[in-house]
C-alpha cells in the first residue's frame, strides 16, 4: 500500500489518481476543521476545495517532515483566516450576523428538534452562548482551541501544523479555556446556587 | 513557588490526563486539601465538558460526499501565468472597448511626443547652476543615500512578497533578521526625510514615507504565526504600488543620469557613492 509520501511523489509527477486518493482520505478532516473555524457549511465546503487546490499547486513545498494531513491542517487554518479577513468576519461580525449563522445551522437540525423540542431549545441557548464566548477569543486562541478540543489533535500535531513552539500552543489553549470559563461562568455557578437554596 | 502555584501549573496537563504518576499524586493531594484550587480546576473542567458536549458539526452536503473530486479536478489544471492572465484580460477588454483603446493610445502618443519635445528644446533649465555647485553636491549625496535606502528596502519587500504564508514555512523568511533590518531602515528614514526638503525631492520623500509605513508593519510583526500581519503587509505593498513607485523613481533617476546637460551630476554622484 502506498504511503502518503509515495502518493505525494506520484502526484508531483502529475499522477492525478494518486492525488485523488489523498483527497478522499483527507477531505473530511479538512471539512471538519474548516467548519469548526468558520461555523458555516457552505464556507467549510468552499475552504475544503480551496485547500486541495492550494495543496496540489504547492506539492513541491511538502517535504514530508510531518504527516500530509498535518500539512493540510496548516493550509486549512490559513485559508480560513484568509477567508475571514476577506469577509471581515472577525471584526465586522455583529451579534445579528452571529444569530443568522446560528439560525441557518438550526434549520439544518429541524428533524432533531421535532424529536425533543424542550431539550433542543435549552441546548440551542447554550450553544449560542458558547459561540458568543468563542468569538471573544483571539484568532490564535480560537484556532488552537478548536484543533485541540473539537478535532482532538494532539498538541504535537498542532505544533507542527501551526509552526509554533510547544509552550506557545499549550498556553494559547489554556488561555482560551480560562477565557471561556470566565465567559460561561454562569453555567458553573447555577448548580451551586441551587444547592445553597436547598 | 507555593503549592497552589505549582498545582496551577499542572491544570493544563491534568485537563488532558497527561500528568505522570508523581505529578498526579501531588496534584490530587493538593486538590483534596485546597478548596480554592479544587474549585478553580473543577470549573475549568466543567467548562471544557460543557463545550465538548454541546459541540455540533453540520454534516457536509451530498455533493461534498459524491462530487467532491469531480468539482475539484478541473481546478487542478495548470494555472495560467501572470502574463497570460494580463494578455487575456487585455484582449477581452480590447474587444469590448475598441474605440476607447484607440483614443487612449492616441492620447498617450501625444503625451510622449510632448515629453520628447520638452526635453529636447527646454533641457537647459535642468543644468546645474555652477554658482550652486557645492549645494548640488550635497543634495546629490543625500539623493544617493536615499537610493541606497530604497534598494535595501526593495530587497526586503521582495522577500516578503515572495513568501506564501499559506504553504511556506515561517522560518524561510527569517523574520527576525527582516525585522532587524526594518528597524535599522526606520531609524534612517526620519534622518533622510528631514534632508529631502527640496521641491525636486518630494516624490522621493513620499516614496520613503510609504516604505516607512510598510517597514513599521514588518518591525511590529509577531515573530511567529502572525500570518494575518504578513498578509496585511503584502496587500499593503500591492495596494500602494510600492514596486511601481520604486521603478518610476529609478527610471527618472536613470533619465537624469543620461541627460547630457547634467553630466556633472552623474560624475558627482559616482564620486559620492
Amino acid at each position: 500500500m502506498n504511503t502518503d509520501l509515495q502518493l505525494v511523489e506520484q502526484a508531483r509527477k502529475g499522477n492525478l489518481s494518486s492525488f485523488k486518493i489523498l483527497v478522499e482520505q483527507n477531505k473530511r478532516l479538512v471539512y471538519n476543521l474548516a467548519f469548526d473555524l468558520t461555523k458555516s457549511r457552505e464556507d467549510a465546503e468552499d475552504v475544503s476545495q480551496d485547500v486541495f487546490v492550494k495543496a496540489f499547486r504547492s506539492l513541491d513545498k511538502f517535504r514530508g517532515d510531518s504527516k500530509f494531513s498535518t500539512w493540510l491542517y496548516r493550509i486549512t487554518v490559513n485559508t480560513c483566516l484568509s477567508m475571514k479577513r476577506k469577509k471581515s468576519y472577525s471584526t465586522m461580525q455583529t451579534e445579528e450576523d452571529m444569530n443568522e449563522v446560528i439560525a441557518a445551522n438550526e434549520k439544518l437540525s429541524v428533524k432533531f428538534q421535532q424529536v425533543n423540542p424542550e431539550r433542543v431549545t435549552e441546548s440551542n441557548f447554550i450553544k449560542k452562548n458558547i459561540d458568543k464566548a468563542m468569538q471573544k477569543l483571539s484568532e490564535r486562541e480560537r484556532t488552537v482551541f478548536v484543533m485541540r478540543n473539537f478535532n482532538e489533535l494532539p498538541f504535537e500535531e498542532i505544533v507542527q501544523a501551526l509552526k509554533l513552539k510547544a509552550g506557545t500552543v499549550r498556553s494559547l489553549n489554556f488561555r482560551a479555556i480560562k477565557k471561556l470559563q470566565k465567559e460561561l461562568s454562569f453555567y458553573n455557578q447555577e448548580p451551586q446556587a441551587e444547592g445553597a437554596n436547598e | 513557588m507555593n503549592s497552589c502555584e505549582k498545582c496551577n501549573l499542572y491544570f493544563d496537563k491534568a485537563l488532558y490526563n497527561e500528568l505522570n504518576s508523581d505529578e498526579e499524586k501531588y496534584f490530587n493531594d493538593h486538590l483534596n486539601s485546597c478548596d480554592v484550587c479544587a474549585k478553580e480546576y473543577n470549573e475549568l473542567k466543567s467548562t471544557l465538558t460543557l463545550i465538548s458536549e454541546n459541540h455540533e458539526r453540520v454534516e457536509p452536503g451530498d455533493i461534498f460526499q459524491t462530487n467532491f473530486w469531480n468539482n475539484l479536478a478541473p481546478k487542478l489544471e495548470k494555472r495560467p501565468s501572470f502574463i497570460d492572465t494580463i494578455i487575456t484580460s487585455f484582449n477581452e477588454w480590447f474587444a469590448a472597448n475598441r474605440s476607447l483603446t484607440y483614443q487612449l493610445a492616441g492620447g498617450t502618443a501625444l503625451i510622449v511626443i510632448g515629453i520628447f519635445l520638452g526635453r529636447t528644446f527646454f533641457s537647459n533649465d535642468l543644468q546645474v547652476n555652477p554658482t550652486h555647485g557645492e549645494l548640488s553636491q550635497q543634495q546629490l549625496a543625500i539623493q544617493a543615500s536615499a537610493e541606497r535606502y530604497i534598494d535595501r528596502s526593495k530587497v526586503l519587500l521582495l522577500g516578503m512578497m515572495n513568501f506564501d504564508p499559506e504553504t511556506d514555512d515561517i522560518e524561510s523568511i527569517n523574520l527576525e533578521q527582516q525585522q532587524n533590518i526594518s528597524r535599522e531602515l526606520l531609524a534612517q528614514a526620519s534622518e533622510l526625510k528631514s534632508d529631502l526638503n527640496k521641491p525636486s525631492t518630494q516624490q522621493l520623500k513620499r516614496l520613503i514615507n510609504d516604505l516607512e509605513v510598510i517597514l513599521m508593519q514588518i518591525a511590529n510583526l509577531e515573530t511567529e504565526f502572525d500570518l494575518a500581519g504578513i498578509d496585511l503587509i503584502q496587500s499593503g505593498i500591492d495596494r500602494k504600488g510600492i514596486f511601481l513607485k520604486i521603478n518610476i523613481q529609478r527610471m527618472s533617476r536613470a533619465n537624469s543620469n543620461i541627460n547630457p546637460a547634467s553630466g556633472n551630476q552623474v560624475k558627482n554622484e559616482k564620486n559620492s557613492i
